[in-house]
C-alpha cells in the first residue's frame, strides 16, 4: 500500500546546523495491518511520518500510495490525497481551544465544502461511537485528558480515511487508557483500515494485535542493511 | 459552486470565531483603524461639504461681474457705463450692485454690507446668498436651495439692518436691539436690527448685513452716480466668452470677473487644502501600515499552533490564506464602516467638534454652523484607497508567511 | 500638480500595484531560474511555498486594478471644474497627452493580470505545475507595463495645470469637429455602428454558444470576444451612450458611471470586463489541452469559461438592449 525506497530527509541543507533526520529508508506498509515504528528519541519517528501522511515531502527517495507517485506532488494535491486518506492522531491532543468539541472534530472537513448538516450528523455519530456525544457542546478546555484524546480521534475519522497515523498516541495517557486505546485500534482494522503507530512504549509495540514492529535508530532502518 | 460557497461559509464561520476568540488583540488593532478612517473621513468630509456648499451658492451668482479699475485697482463703477453693456448684444441684464467691508473695532471683526437688489436676487463678490429667518423656529421652511431673499413681512426699511448669525453672535445683539456705525465723516449712525439671517447657509452669511441703498450710500459717502460694480447676466451660457470680450473692449478700464474663474479658485484652494490635510497625515496612516505589518506578522504561540494543527489535520495553505482573508476583510469593513459613521456624525452633526480650529481657521466670525451632509461615492472611494489598501498591502507577506507554516509543526509540539 | 485627496489616492494605489508586481516578478525570475519539480531540496520548497505569495499578489493587483481603473475616471470627473471647458472626465483626460494612454494601459493591464490568473487556475489543475514556466514568463511581461503605466499616471497627475483650456465631451466626443480618437468614433455614422454592433454581437453569441453546448472550443471565440470588446466600446461612445443620456449629441464613454445615471456604467463596464478576460482566457488555454496533466481538466475549466463569457455578453447585451427600449431618445 505505501511504499518507500531510499527516503532522505536533511534539515537546514547547506547550514552549519545540516541534519541528516533519515538516511536511505526504504519500507513497504501493508494494507489492513497494524505497523509500529519504534526507536528512541530522536530516532527519526516522527519525521517518517509526516513523510508517510504526505505532510512533508522527504528531500530525495520516492514514496508511493497504491501504486501512485506522490514525491513531486504540489501541495495542494498532497493535502488533498491527505485529507482523503489519512487520519492523524498526535502525541497531543491538539485541539483547538475557545470552540466547541462538535466544531474541533469537524474541522478537518470545512475544506472539503459539505452540507453543514450531513457533516454535523457524521461528526455526532463518531462522538457517539467513542462515547463522548454528551460533551459535543463543551469547549475542550473542560475535557478530561482522555476524553480529549477521544475527541481527537473522532477529529480523524471525519473524513471516512482509510489509514490512520498515530504519533506516540500513549505518551500522555494513563495505563488503563492505553488499553482502552488499543481496543481502538484493534477496531480500526477490523473495519478494514491500516494503521501506523510509533511509539516506545512496550503495551503497544508488544500489543498482540499488532502485526509488524520497525525499530528505527539514527534515521535507519534497524536490522536491515542500508 | 455550491460546494465552494459552503466552503467560504465554512472558512468564514471559523475565522469570526476565532476573531471573537482574540478580542483584546484585534480590539486595539480595530480600534486603531477605526481612528485613522475616522480622521481621514472627517477631514474629506469637511472640506467636501464646504466646497459643495461655496459651489451650489455660486451657482446663483451672477455669470459675469464687471468692476472698474483705476491705475489696477478696484474702483467705483460709474452708473452711464451700464448703458452700454447692456447695449451689448446677448446680455439678459445689467444689476448695478453696492456692497462693501465694514471694521467693527468691537467686534474686531471685518462684516460685509450690502444693498439688496430689487429683483431679490443678490449677487456679491463671493457670491453671497442668504435666507432671511423672521422667525427663529419657523427653520424647516427655509432650504438651502433657495438662496433669495425672503422679507416676508419683514420690510427692509431706511435705518434698519438685517445681519448674519455669525454677526448677531459676534455682537451679542438681537432683533430690535440698535448697532451703532461710524461713518465715512466720523459721525455714528445707528441702525435697528429688523432681522437676522437663517443659520441655513451660514458659511456666507454669517457676516453678512443687508441694509437699504440710502444707509448705504449715507454710511460710506458714495455718490448716486456710482455703485460697486455691476452683474450681468447673459442669455446662452455659451456667449459669456463673447461677452466678456466685448465689455473689455468697450470698458477699457473694467475688469470683468466670470463666475466659472471663482468657481475654480475656490475649487483649487479646497482641494489644495484637503491634499495638503492628507500630506501631513499620511506618516500616521504609514506608522499604521507598519502597526499592521508588525500585528499582522508577530503571531503569537497559539495562533501558530492553530495554524499548525488547521494544517495538520487537512487544511491547505490556499485555506489558510483565505481564512486570514476574511479575517482582514471583516476587520478593515468594520472599522473602515465604524470610521465613517462616526465621522459622519462629527461632521455633519457636532459641527467638527474635534478639529473645527484647525480646519476652518478663517475669520472668528465662524464659530459654527452645520454643513449640508454631503457624501458622494468617490469620496467613499477615496477614502477606501487611502486606508484599506494600504492596510491590506500591510498583511499581504505576514498572511503568507503564517499560512506556509509546516503542517508537521502540529507533530513536533510537545507541551502546551 | 494638484494636490487632491482622489489624486494622492489613484497615485498611491499605481504605486502598490508596481510595487506588489515587481516584488512577485523579482521571485517569479528566481522560480524560472531555479525551479526543478524532481527535488526535494529545501530551496524547491521554498520556490514552491513562493507560488502562493505570488498569485495572492496577483489576485490583489488584479482586484485592485480593477478598482483603480474606475477611481481613475473618477478622479479625472471630478476635477472637471479645475479646467476650462472640460465639462466631465473626457475632457480633464485631455488635459496632457498622458490622460489617455494611462486609460489604455489600465485596461491591457487589468486584461493581462486576469489572463494570468486564467493561466495561474489552469496550472493549480494540474498535478504537476504544468504552465508554470508560461506563466511566469507572462508576469515577467506584464511587469513593465505596470510600471510604464505608473510612470505615464504620474505624468498625467504631476503636468496637470489647472485652468489650460482643454476640449470636454461636447467637443472631443461631437461629431462636428473631427479631431483625436474619440471624435473619429463618435463621428462613425450611428446607423452602421449599430448594424456592425448587433452583427458581432449576434456573431459572438452563436459562436459562444456553439463552442460551449458542442464542447468544441476553437480559437475563434476568443478572437471574437476580443473584438466584441473594442466594438462595444466603440458602440458605446458611438450610439449607447445617447440612449443612457437621452441626448442627441453626447457620446461620452465616461458619464455613465456617474451618479446621474444610476451607476449603470458600472454594471455595463464590468460585464464586458469578465466577457473579455474569460473569452480570450478560454483561447490562452487551448494549446495546453493536449499536456498529459491538464488533458481531463482543461476542457471543463475551458467550458466554465466560455459560459462566463457568453453569459456576460449575453446580460451586456440585454442591459444595452433594455436602456435603448426604455429611453426617451428616439433616432
Ligand atoms: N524542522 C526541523 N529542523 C531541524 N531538525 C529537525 C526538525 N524536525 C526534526 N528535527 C530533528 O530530526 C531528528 C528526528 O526527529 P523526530 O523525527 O522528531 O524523532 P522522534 O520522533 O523519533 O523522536 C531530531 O534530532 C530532531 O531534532
Ligand atoms: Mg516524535
Amino acid at each position: 500500500m505505501i511504499e518507500l525506497v531510499n527516503v532522505r530527509k536533511i534539515f537546514n541543507a547547506g547550514n552549519p546546523s545540516e541534519f541528516s533526520a533519515l538516511n536511505s529508508v526504504s519500507l513497504n506498509i501493508g494494507e489492513n495491518k497494524i505497523t509500529v515504528l519504534t526507536g528512541p528519541s530522536g530516532s527519526g519517528k516522527t519525521t517518517l511520518l509526516s513523510i508517510i501522511g504526505c505532510m512533508s515531502r522527504p528531500s530525495a527517495g520516492r514514496v508511493k500510495l497504491s501504486g501512485r507517485e506522490i514525491t513531486s506532488l504540489p501541495e495542494r494535491f498532497l493535502t488533498d490525497i491527505r485529507r482523503k486518506t489519512f487520519g492523524f492522531i498526535f502525541q497531543q491532543p491538539n485541539l483547538i481551544k475557545g470552540i466547541s468539541v462538535l466544531e474541533n472534530v469537524m474541522l478537518p472537513a470545512y475544506p472539503l465544502g459539505e452540507k453543514r448538516s450531513h457533516l454535523k450528523e457524521k461528526a455526532m455519530k463518531g462522538l457517539d461511537a467513542l462515547n463522548i456525544s454528551g460533551k459535543a457542546m463543551a469547549k475542550v478546555e473542560w475535557l478530561s485528558g482522555g476524553e480529549a484524546q477521544r475527541a481527537a480521534i473522532v477529529r480523524a475519522l471525519i473524513n471516512d480515511p482509510s489509514i490512520i497515523i498515530a504519533d506516540e498516541p500513549t505518551a500522555h495517557l494513563d495505563t488503563k487508557l492505553s488499553y482502552r486505546f488499543m481496543e481502538i485500534v484493534e477496531k480500526f482494522k477490523t473495519e478494514g483500515k491500516t494503521v501506523i503507530i510509533t511509539s516506545h512504549d512496550p503495551l503497544v509495540y508488544q500489543s498482540a494485535v499488532v502485526d509488524r514492529v520497525i525499530g528505527l535508530r539514527d534515521g535507519k532502518i534497524e536490522g536491515k542493511p542500508s | 459552486m455550491r460546494g465552494w460557497i459552503e466552503k467560504q461559509r465554512y472558512i468564514l464561520d471559523f475565522t469570526l470565531s476565532s476573531l471573537l476568540r482574540r478580542k483584546v488583540k484585534n480590539f486595539g488593532l480595530l480600534v486603531l483603524y477605526a481612528l485613522i478612517v475616522f480622521i481621514l473621513a472627517s477631514m474629506m468630509f469637511f472640506t467636501y461639504s464646504i466646497k459643495k456648499e461655496a459651489s451650489l451658492l455660486l451657482k446663483d451668482s451672477p455669470e459675469i461681474i464687471v468692476q472698474k479699475l483705476m491705475a489696477g485697482r478696484h474702483e467705483l463703477f460709474p452708473l452711464r457705463h451700464i448703458e452700454t453693456i447692456k447695449n451689448i448684444r446677448g446680455v439678459a441684464a445689467v444689476e448695478p450692485r453696492l456692497w462693501g467691508y465694514y471694521f467693527d473695532t468691537h467686534a474686531g471683526a471685518n462684516y460685509t454690507l450690502l444693498v439688496p437688489p430689487a429683483g431679490g436676487k443678490i449677487g456679491k463678490p463671493a457670491s453671497k446668498t442668504a435666507v432671511v429667518e423672521t422667525d427663529p423656529h419657523d427653520r424647516a421652511a427655509e432650504h438651502a436651495g433657495q438662496p433669495l431673499f425672503r422679507f416676508n413681512d419683514v420690510a427692509l426699511e431706511p435705518g434698519t439692518l438685517i445681519v448674519g448669525q455669525g454677526m448677531a453672535r459676534a455682537r451679542h445683539t438681537d432683533m430690535g436691539d440698535f448697532m451703532p456705525f461710524r461713518a465715512f465723516d466720523g459721525n455714528i449712525l445707528s441702525f435697528r436690527i429688523a432681522a437676522i439671517l437663517s443659520s441655513e447657509s451660514e458659511l456666507v452669511s454669517s457676516d453678512l448685513i443687508l441694509l437699504t441703498e440710502g444707509d448705504f450710500r449715507k454710511l460710506f459717502g458714495i455718490d448716486n452716480d456710482y455703485v460697486t460694480d455691476v452683474a450681468v447676466s447673459v442669455n446662452n451660457p455659451r456667449e459669456i466668452a463673447t461677452v466678456t470680450a466685448k465689455i473689455s473692449r468697450l470698458l477699457p478700464d473694467s475688469r470683468p470677473i466670470i463666475r466659472d474663474e471663482i468657481l475654480r479658485t475656490y475649487d483649487s484652494i479646497f482641494n489644495w487644502r484637503g491634499g495638503m490635510m492628507i500630506v501631513i497625515f499620511s506618516a500616521a496612516v504609514l506608522a499604521f501600515v507598519i502597526f499592521a505589518w508588525d500585528k499582522a506578522s508577530g503571531l503569537s504561540a497559539g495562533e501558530r499552533r492553530e495554524i499548525g494543527i488547521l494544517k495538520a489535520v487537512g487544511w491547505e495553505t490556499s485555506d489558510v490564506i483565505q481564512m486570514k482573508f476574511w479575517e482582514g476583510a471583516a476587520i478593515s469593513l468594520t472599522a473602515f464602516f465604524s470610521g465613517v459613521i462616526l465621522a459622519y456624525i462629527h461632521v455633519f452633526f457636532t459641527g467638527s467638534l474635534i478639529f473645527e480650529p484647525a480646519l476652518k481657521g478663517w475669520s472668528n466670525l465662524y464659530p459654527h454652523f452645520e454643513l449640508t451632509p454631503f457624501v458622494s461615492l468617490e469620496q467613499l472611494t477615496t477614502l477606501f484607497f487611502l486606508t484599506v489598501i494600504p492596510y491590506t498591502v500591510a498583511t499581504i507577506v505576514p498572511i503568507w508567511r503564517a499560512a506556509t507554516i509546516d503542517p508537521d509543526t502540529a507533530m513536533r509540539h510537545s507541551g502546551e | 500638480m494638484i494636490l487632491h485627496p482622489t489624486v494622492i489616492a489613484n497615485l498611491l494605489s499605481s504605486a502598490i500595484a508596481t510595487g506588489m508586481v515587481v516584488y512577485a516578478a523579482y521571485y517569479g525570475g528566481q522560480i524560472l531560474k531555479f525551479w526543478n519539480l524532481q527535488s526535494g531540496d529545501e530551496l524547491q520548497l521554498v520556490l514552491e511555498r513562493k507560488t502562493y505569495l505570488i498569485s495572492t499578489i496577483l489576485s490583489f493587483v488584479f482586484a485592485l486594478q480593477l478598482l483603480s481603473l474606475f477611481l481613475y475616471v473618477f478622479t479625472a470627473d471630478s476635477l472637471t471644474p479645475l479646467f476650462v471647458g472640460a465639462m466631465c472626465a473626457a475632457g480633464t483626460l485631455n488635459v496632457n497627452g498622458f490622460g489617455y494612454p494611462t486609460l489604455l494601459l489600465k485596461i491591457v493591464n487589468f486584461l493581462l493580470a486576469g489572463l494570468w490568473l486564467v493561466l495561474n487556475h489552469a496550472d493549480n489543475l494540474g498535478y504537476d505545475y504544468p504552465l508554470i514556466r508560461k506563466k511566469y514568463w507572462l508576469l515577467m511581461f506584464i511587469a513593465p507595463f505596470i510600471v510604464i503605466e505608473t510612470v505615464l499616471e504620474s505624468a498625467y497627475f504631476l503636468n496637470m495645470q489647472a485652468d489650460v483650456i482643454t476640449s470636454c465631451c461636447g467637443s472631443l466626443f461631437s461629431s462636428e469637429k473631427a479631431n483625436g480618437l474619440g471624435s473619429e468614433i463618435a463621428a462613425l455614422p450611428s446607423q452602421p455602428m449599430m448594424w456592425t454592433f448587433y452583427a458581432t454581437l449576434l456573431l459572438t453569441l452563436l459562436v459562444g454558444s456553439y463552442s460551449y453546448l458542442k464542447g468544441k472550443a476553437g480559437y475563434l471565440y476568443p478572437v471574437l470576444s476580443a473584438l466584441m470588446f473594442v466594438i462595444a466600446i466603440a458602440a458605446m461612445i458611438s450610439f449607447i451612450s445617447l440612449y443612457i443620456y437621452e441626448l442627441p449629441t453626447h457620446h461620452c464613454p465616461f458619464c455613465i458611471v456617474m451618479q446621474e445615471y444610476g451607476y449603470i456604467g458600472y454594471l455595463l463596464y464590468i460585464l464586458l470586463f469578465l466577457a473579455v478576460v474569460s473569452g480570450m482566457g478560454s483561447g490562452v488555454l487551448l494549446p495546453f489541452r493536449g499536456l498529459e496533466s491538464l488533458r481531463d481538466l482543461l476542457p471543463a475549466f475551458i467550458s466554465k469559461l466560455l459560459f462566463l463569457s457568453v453569459s456576460s455578453y449575453l446580460v451586456f447585451s440585454t442591459l444595452v438592449a433594455y436602456e435603448i427600449v426604455s429611453s426617451n431618445l428616439v433616432m
